[in-house]
């Protein structure tokens, strides 16, 4: 598409902020007018990226779900729905089925995340029984938690736009 | 006036009239302020004095209830903490298509922040600094009358025993887990953190403004404090709850550390300590800080949704998610010491 949608939405982010909105007849509407440029900015940059922070966040999610598939003592459901969404892939490249595939994935890093989380707290832990809970796998679920938390640090850079506040 | 705006005022005319005994008023300007996602506000001329009327509208960012601001307004005019004067509240909606209710305008103040961050505010901000945590020192302070309206609307359920910062975390949780348009990972995990660490009790139980922030506040050219404004969210709770909502990290309007683009974070405290005669234990202070990103982020997530969907056109629930979701998500990483 050319001229490129980016060279558009500036060209009319410029008419937005110094042909319209002054034009507008109370400070309410000016100031909503005023906040488009920012919009458009924003959109033109995620219309660039927005294939592509897919497609790597999905890619890296699946990653970790394969080190999890393969952790001993992972619960069968949990296992198994690693499993599945390790072994997916992006075929269609449209941002709807990326999107899909990203939130079934994410929601996967969540159960998965909850899970690791009460068995490295439980590490070194004393149970019922007076055994002390020092598995192997325990370093194992450490290091994995280490590498999700990783993966949610990079994931905010991938989503950073110029206006973000933080 | 556009048309919006006439139609407000000729629909206002007579109820106002009514309501101040008058044989007829004269509404001769109206304009809707910018900002308020969760209410319209507009300024008002009524007979050349200047008022403020809020409005529920058909669809908000966060639900309120119509009342609990005006109680507030009334339980706070007069005290250390400067608010406007309530005037009337109208709860039936037939009137302009929501509850709402009239104050008397504050001349001579800003609450926008941005611009709060340039001349002639720039050079008054250590003492509008002074003055914002001075002042919420004082709300943590202050102590409804047990027969006014704040007090009855903020008496506690006897069937809820949950301490607060429970009530409040599975409030906002709820409010997240509904708004969401896609997994929020981040946030999960800082609610399991908050369960698994929760905070000592509060020192005090205190009225609690709920979003106490520098766009809240109506400061004058000279920096002088004249307002807090838009109390829609005040409940009674932990008053490290303001504290930490006003030190959230999307509130750096400059960039840097000062929190609410006035002053660093541990300067803020001090300040907000001295005036209210509490500590904010660290331990404490740094639960509710992680809290703030949550219930920030509910509310951003509830715009987003609101826009998604259709039920507000207003832009300004895209500026509020696009700016802040992901930056709400890194402060609460930082907090959590993953950023």
């Amino acid at each position: 598409m050319m001229p490129s949608p980016a060279a558009y939405l500036q060209g009319l982010a410029r008419l937005l902020g110094e042909q319209v909105s002054p034009r507008l007849p109370t400070p309410f509407e000016q100031a909503g007018m005023q906040r488009e440029p920012m919009h458009l900015q924003a959109v033109a940059i995620e219309f660039e990226r927005a294939a592509a922070r897919r497609v790597q966040e999905n890619q890296a999610i699946r990653h970790l779900m394969a080190r999890a598939a393969a952790l001993p003592e992972l619960a069968p459901a949990l296992k198994a729905r690693c499993e599945r969404l390790a072994a997916g892939a992006d075929t269609d490249l449209s941002i709807g089925a990326l999107q899909d595939g990203n939130q079934a994935l994410r929601a996967g890093l969540i159960a998965l995340q909850a899970e690791l989380e009460g068995k490295v707290d439980h590490a070194g832990k004393v149970d019922q029984a007076g055994k002390v809970d020092e598995a192997p796998h325990v370093a194992l679920s450490a290091a994995l938690l280490e590498a999700i938390w990783q993966e949610l640090r990079t994931s905010t850079e991938r989503r950073r736009l110029p206006s973000d506040r933080f | 006036m556009d048309s919006d705006a006439r139609r407000l005022a000729e629909r206002l005319a007579p109820w106002w009239a009514q309501r101040s005994g008058l044989p007829t008023v004269q509404i001769r300007a109206v304009d809707r302020i910018p900002g308020g996602a969760s209410r319209e506000t507009w300024r008002l001329s009524v007979d050349d004095q200047p008022f403020i009327l809020r409005l529920d509208p058909g669809s908000s960012l966060i639900e309120t209830e119509r009342d609990l601001e005006f109680a507030a307004l009334r339980a706070f005019h007069g005290s250390a903490v400067p608010v406007p004067e309530p005037l009337w509240l109208e709860p039936d909606p037939s009137v302009l298509g929501g509850s709402f209710f009239v104050m008397r305008a504050v001349q001579g103040g800003l609450a926008a922040p941005l611009r709060l961050m340039q001349p002639p505010y720039v050079a008054h901000h250590g003492r509008m600094a002074e003055r914002k945590w001075q002042v919420l020192g004082e709300i943590a302070r202050f102590v409804p009358d047990a027969q006014g309206d704040l007090a009855q609307r903020l008496k506690p359920d006897p069937s809820d025993d949950r301490p607060c910062w429970l009530r409040e975390l599975e409030r906002w949780q709820s409010m997240l887990d509904a708004d969401a348009l896609e997994p929020q990972p981040i946030q999960q995990a800082a609610v399991r953190w908050m369960r698994r660490h929760p905070p000592p009790l509060p020192q005090r139980l205190s009225v609690v403004h709920g979003d106490y922030r520098t766009g809240n506040l109506l400061f004058s050219e000279q920096g002088d404090l004249l307002s807090v404004l838009d109390w829609e969210m005040v409940h009674s709770g932990d008053p490290l709850e303001d504290l930490a909502w006003g030190l959230n990290r999307v509130w750096c309007f400059q960039n840097d550390e000062r929190r609410g683009g006035l002053l660093p974070r541990e300067s803020a405290v001090a300040l907000w300590e001295g005036a209210s005669g509490l500590r904010a234990e660290a331990q404490a202070l740094h639960w509710w800080e992680l809290f703030s990103c949550l219930k920030g982020q509910a509310i951003w997530l509830s715009a987003a949704k609101e826009y998604e969907q259709g039920r507000v056109a207003d832009t300004m629930m895209v500026t509020a998610a696009w700016m802040m979701i992901n930056a709400q998500d890194r402060a609460s990483l930082e907090l959590l010491g993953r950023l």
